[in-house]
């Protein structure tokens, strides 16, 4: 249950400003954990959401920067958002080749007349569909 | 430095600039000080403590204890107050000392209306 709590308490963390949670993220769950054993939950997850809101609508006015003034831009790569990135289009990629890798390898056989079919079944097949296709094209 | 606004300070500020009066203490360290100091009527959540810190920091009334100053095996990151939030806590207790001063002379002077 405590791990939940945690995850929970952690993803909350995680709606906070990117500079404040940088900042004071790692303290928060520290205090998170110290503070669980005491029974605290509600009063810690309320607490985080008060404070969630008032952070959040405090920010943009902090975030405002009058034009002349030196303003930093972050210039490193967003090195997480790439990782993650890479990661959904890896396991997208991995659930299409689940699903189509037995109709290809099927196709194949097929071509190869492991399926009692001849050699020209793919070719011939393809011809018939693009055949039919032609014959539901609209005339000009 | 003056508070921003000269405005009254909220309950969770001047809690935390009280319990950093006497000593540089880290986050944990000041939500147990403020709980000692109420005697644990008054507690704060880390979210509301470190939204008062960040607000605090950005005043410049208080600071990050440089890592030279804590013992090499310290990892955790302490608060300290600093000179101009110390003269702004001085402000807030005599401006409070001035309002119990007021109260308690009003509340000797009301006399029944029908008496």
């Amino acid at each position: 249950m405590k791990t939940i709590l945690r995850i929970a308490y952690r993803g909350m963390i995680r709606l906070y400003p990117a500079s404040f949670r940088s900042e004071f993220g790692d303290e928060m769950l520290w205090i998170f954990d110290e503070e669980l054993s005491r029974g605290n939950a509600r009063a810690l997850f309320m607490d985080a959401a008060r404070s969630l809101v008032v952070r959040r609508l405090r920010t943009p006015s902090e975030q405002f920067a009058p034009s002349g003034y030196y303003v930093e831009i972050e210039s490193a790569l967003p090195a997480q958002r790439i990782a993650q990135a890479m990661m959904a289009i890896f396991y997208f990629g991995l659930g299409l080749g689940i699903i189509v890798l037995p109709e290809v390898l099927w196709i194949l056989d097929a071509s190869r007349g492991v399926h009692g079919a001849d050699h020209g079944w793919l070719l011939s097949h393809i011809g018939n569909m693009a055949a039919s296709l032609h014959a539901w094209w609209p005339n000009k | 430095m003056k508070n921003s606004s000269n405005a009254p300070l909220s309950a969770a500020t001047l809690h935390i600039l009280l319990a950093l009066a006497s000593e540089d203490l880290h986050g944990y360290g000041i939500i147990q000080e403020i709980a000692r100091q109420s005697q644990g009527s008054y507690r704060l959540g880390p979210g509301t403590l470190y939204d008062n810190l960040k607000k605090l920091m950005d005043q410049k009334l208080v600071i990050d204890v440089p890592r030279s100053a804590l013992p090499k095996d310290e990892e955790r990151r302490f608060y300290r107050m600093t000179s101009a939030g110390r003269e702004v806590l001085k402000e807030e207790v005599d401006r409070l000392r001035d309002v119990i001063a007021t109260a308690q002379s009003r509340l000797r002077e009301r006399r029944p209306r029908n008496a």
